[in-house]
């Protein structure tokens, strides 16, 4: 049946729940980004499952029209996993914070990568958390002083794109909310990804923790001959203190989780007597 | 169906979940919950279904979560520390009107309370059924996908290990689910309608929706559902002699066999006793253990623990009959067993002790 295709615009996307985000918040910057994606791709609204965590990026799931969950601090990924094991025909996306993947759901994300679960998990980091009010979190850089960190933050902060690298994601790219159209592009990229798909995004809080200067300063294009099939050089480049590469790091393809589970055929566990007994014979 | 198997309770749970449609089971080792998973995983694969043996309890409860809210069947399962940390998203997946089934594989009866009151935050209660053979251990696994689907809610079976490793005859029955109606809630990507989100702090409801609920409201909604359950879902219990018994012991889950046992002794030497074994723990039985309250002197419960389920009880018969505890903590060294305390010899004397005390007169 050929159906008579209208074509969908960002207003589409776009649900009538605004933003309770602060003005300038790096967040506009990715949910401009991310309607935008979805509707280059065309995605109908009912394909898509957008799954949230607990923070002020954890309210995308209201500013977004498609499917939603709104599930628990940190857990957002197995909620996704889940989604996606029991439904593998949906298109599922997972918009979380620093903390919700980094602290409190730290232990989800290297699993799910591992499995390479056909998720795409666009990682909001603000370097702080935005939701409690300016704690440091554990992206946040040495020497940030916070409320809760008045003499600086003397820990070593997460990196979330080794930390997918090394965790055998097979998409690892990052952007920058105060650069939507790339940003759009590496969504785009993320979602059409067969497997797991990691988007960090530099999305900085202008009213506790304003790191746009700062970014501004140290972002730097991957160079044009950049070898996404190359992971070593890609662990490399994720370890560069004084820049911060936006852009594809690593793509490749391997067997998706949900598809070769589905396809193991039964193991046959009848319980015979005879061949039992015959061990003993 | 219909034939005669030798199965152990965990295959029998495992079989009914298959044979119920369970498309996706998570849950993380811990014993005696494992034999569950490897069962679990030879039958959803039988199926097409997917069993996630996960990273953690909270990464298992939060994915059967996840594919509850699409609408499909789903199971977890897991005992003790388990519990404590799956308790985190089992209190908001109440909230959230996320219709699954859950598997307590209990070592003892210590978390008879987490079982029905649960151990998380907020207000919510778990239709709980606690089977007491391998045969009732499938029925009541059919009757809990059907019920969870029915109340959109979750339900909880409150296996253990002898259960679970207990071989027994039994046949797997058909399960007439036809008045179930369609999930008009579920995250299933139907075409044609406004999408809905499933949220902890609002349960589910379409886009555009003003009337969708703040958490206070949840909390209020919450309420509501948990006094139109308690009124709506069937309270199940098995009675014995109650018609002559001047004590009856009350006991559930596959203790209580153990307890009607004991009973049967006691009566062929001439003693009235009688038995209550509640197979819903949540709802409670009351019409039962009121009508046993009503003509007996007293009610002995029966339960390794504490004395968890004496409450309710007591909450129940409230101060008309003595109601007594003759239950305790009981495991045997390697923490996962019955212990001393069901042993036929001490349960008798036990309850014999009770029956005597009681025919003193004041
Ligand atoms: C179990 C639990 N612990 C703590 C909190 C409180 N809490 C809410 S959001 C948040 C941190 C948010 O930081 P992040 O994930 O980076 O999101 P952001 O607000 O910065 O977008 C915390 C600690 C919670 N909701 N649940
Ligand atoms: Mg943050």
């Amino acid at each position: 049946m050929v159906e008579t295709a209208t074509k969908l615009v960002v207003k589409d996307y776009k649900s009538d729940v605004k933003p309770t985000w602060c003005p300038g918040c790096g967040d506009f910057g990715v949910l401009s980004a991310s309607l935008k994606a979805l509707a280059e791709l065309q995605l109908k609204k009912e394909d898509v499952v957008v799954v949230s965590g607990i923070g002020c990026s954890g309210r995308m799931t209201y500013f977004l029209t498609p499917y939603g969950m709104h599930g628990l601090h940190g857990r957002a990924i197995p909620l996704a996993t889940g989604v996606k094991f029991a439904n593998p025909d949906l298109t599922v996306l997972v918009m979380a914070g620093d903390g919700d993947l980094f602290s409190i759901g730290a232990g989800h994300l290297p699993h799910a990568a591992a499995r390479n679960v056909d998720i795409t998990v666009i990682c909001m980091d603000n370097q702080t958390y935005g939701l409690t009010k300016a704690q440091a979190s554990p992206t946040s850089k040495i020497g940030h002083t916070s409320k809760s960190t008045p003499h600086g933050v003397i820990s070593e902060p997460a990196n979330p794109v080794l930390t997918a690298l090394s965790s055998g994601a097979t998409f690892v790219a990052r952007g920058y909310s105060a650069k939507p159209p790339q940003l759009q592009d590496l969504i785009v990229r993320g979602i059409q990804h067969k497997g797991f798909a990691f988007v960090h995004v530099q999305s900085p809080c202008t009213e506790f923790h304003d790191t746009f200067d700062y970014y501004n300063e140290r972002i730097e294009q991957l160079p044009d001959d950049w070898d996404p099939s190359d992971r070593e050089a890609a662990i490399r480049l994720a370890l560069t203190d004084d820049r911060e590469y936006l852009g594809l790091f690593y793509q490749t393809e391997r067997p998706v989780y949900e598809t070769t589970a589905r396809e193991w055929a039964p193991i046959n566990d009848e319980f015979d007597v005879e061949t039992y007994l015959a061990q003993f014979a | 169906m219909g034939d005669k198997q030798l199965i152990d309770g965990s295959k029998a749970i495992a079989h009914s979940a298959a044979l119920a449609g369970c498309r996706f089971y998570a849950s993380y080792p811990i014993q005696p919950n494992s034999h569950l998973i490897e069962e679990m995983t030879q039958e959803l694969a039988k199926i097409g279904g997917v069993t996630m043996n996960a990273e953690s309890e909270g990464e298992a409860i939060n994915m059967v979560w996840g594919a509850a809210a699409t609408g499909n069947r789903a199971m977890c399962s897991t005992t003790v520390t388990g519990m404590s940390l799956m308790h985190e998203a089992m209190s908001e997946m109440f909230a959230a009107e996320v219709a699954y089934v859950f598997v307590h594989m209990a070592r003892g009866q210590t978390e008879y309370r987490v079982g029905t009151r649960g151990g998380g935050h907020g207000e919510y209660r778990y239709i709980s059924y606690a089977p007491h053979t391998v045969q009732e251990a499938a029925d009541l696994t059919r009757l809990a996908f059907y019920t969870a689907d029915k109340f959109r809610t979750p339900v909880m079976i409150q296996a253990d290990y002898i259960l679970t490793h207990t071989v027994e005859a039994m046949e797997f029955h058909d399960f007439d689910e036809s008045d179930l109606k369609e999930k008009d809630w579920a995250i299933d990507g139907a075409k044609g309608r406004v999408p809905r989100i499933n949220s902890f702090i609002r349960g589910t409801y379409s886009l555009g929706d003003k009337s969708a609920m703040a958490y206070g409201e949840l909390q209020e909604r919450a309420m509501e559902r948990i006094a139109y359950l308690e009124e709506n879902v069937p309270s199940l219990a098995e009675t014995g002699h109650l018609d002559d018994a001047d004590l009856v012991v009350i006991s559930y889950g596959y203790v209580s066999r153990f307890a009607k046992y004991a009973v049967g002794l006691l009566r062929e030497e001439g003693m009235k006793i009688g038995f209550v074994r509640p197979i819903t723990m949540w709802p409670f039985p009351k019409k039962e253990v009121l009508e046993a309250a009503e003509k007996a002197k007293a009610l002995a419960v029966f339960e390794l623990n504490n004395g968890q389920m004496v409450d309710d009880v007591r909450l129940t018969v409230l101060g008309r009959v003595p109601v007594h505890f003759i239950g305790r903590i009981s495991q045997d060294d390697s923490g996962f067993g019955m212990g001393k305390a069901i042993e036929i010899p001490n349960l008798t004397a036990k309850i014999r002790e009770t029956y005597e005390q009681m025919k003193v007169p004041a």
